[in-house]
């Protein structure tokens, strides 16, 4: 089914109607759009630790004790 | 004189949810004592340090006991204890070197490579456009 043919279709539709095709279509086009970015509800683990510079330097040491140690 | 690089695809770990859940994890094998385990690795800029998840310390048959250095983490992972441990680790054809890892209790975590000390040992270029990501040895300080 064409444009052309849809859209007398759509014009003779309740209003509730139109008003519920309206929002799924924008629904629709903003998922489009948002593909591939976290949904709502949705729960997204970040596992970086990008913040743990005191771990970090802890592993630096074992490894300059093991180095010395040698 | 520049060593070649080693290139590793992408992995796209979940297809339902499309290409922008690709993320470079790379082969790498780790040895503890006279253990090894091949596994993959999230190469992860964003870390700044290397994780090991709990059971893949026990396959490289080290024992949390023998353990001693607490590792303070953060984020997701603050909660679990973590405890630091030098392990080997080899990539591609290149030599293995020492790698120190935050060996943290928690189960869901994967194995991180992160600043400390993946990216000092290694050089990593990102090609996410080309699916590509290449990995090199450190050069010369």
């Amino acid at each position: 089914m064409t444009l052309t043919d849809l859209i007398p279709e759509l014009r003779a539709l309740p209003r509730v109607d139109k008003l519920w095709v309206i929002q799924m279509m924008a629904a629709e086009v903003a998922q489009e759009e948002d593909a591939g970015l976290p949904k709502a509800g949705l729960e997204y683990p970040i596992w970086s630790p990008f913040d743990a510079f005191e771990g970090a330097a802890t592993l630096m040491r074992a490894l300059e004790q093991e180095g010395a140690a040698q | 004189m520049t060593v070649e690089a080693e290139r590793f695809p992408f992995v796209v770990v979940d297809r339902s949810l499309g290409p922008s859940h690709a993320l470079p994890y790379m082969p790498i094998v780790l040895e503890y004592g006279q253990r090894q385990v091949a596994t993959t690795g999230l190469v992860d800029s964003g870390s700044t340090l290397n994780v090991l998840p709990y059971q893949l310390g026990l396959q490289l048959g080290a024992e949390w006991d023998r353990q001693t250095i607490s590792v303070p983490l953060t984020g997701n992972l603050a909660d679990s204890e973590a405890r630091a441990i030098l392990l080997s680790g080899r990539v591609g054809r290149f030599p293995p070197v020492r790698l120190a890892f935050a060996w943290t209790r928690d189960e869901r975590v994967p194995l991180i490579l992160g600043q400390a000390n993946f990216f000092m040992e290694f050089d990593v270029c990102l090609f996410r456009s080309r699916w590509t990501f290449e990995v090199r040895p450190r050069g010369p300080a």
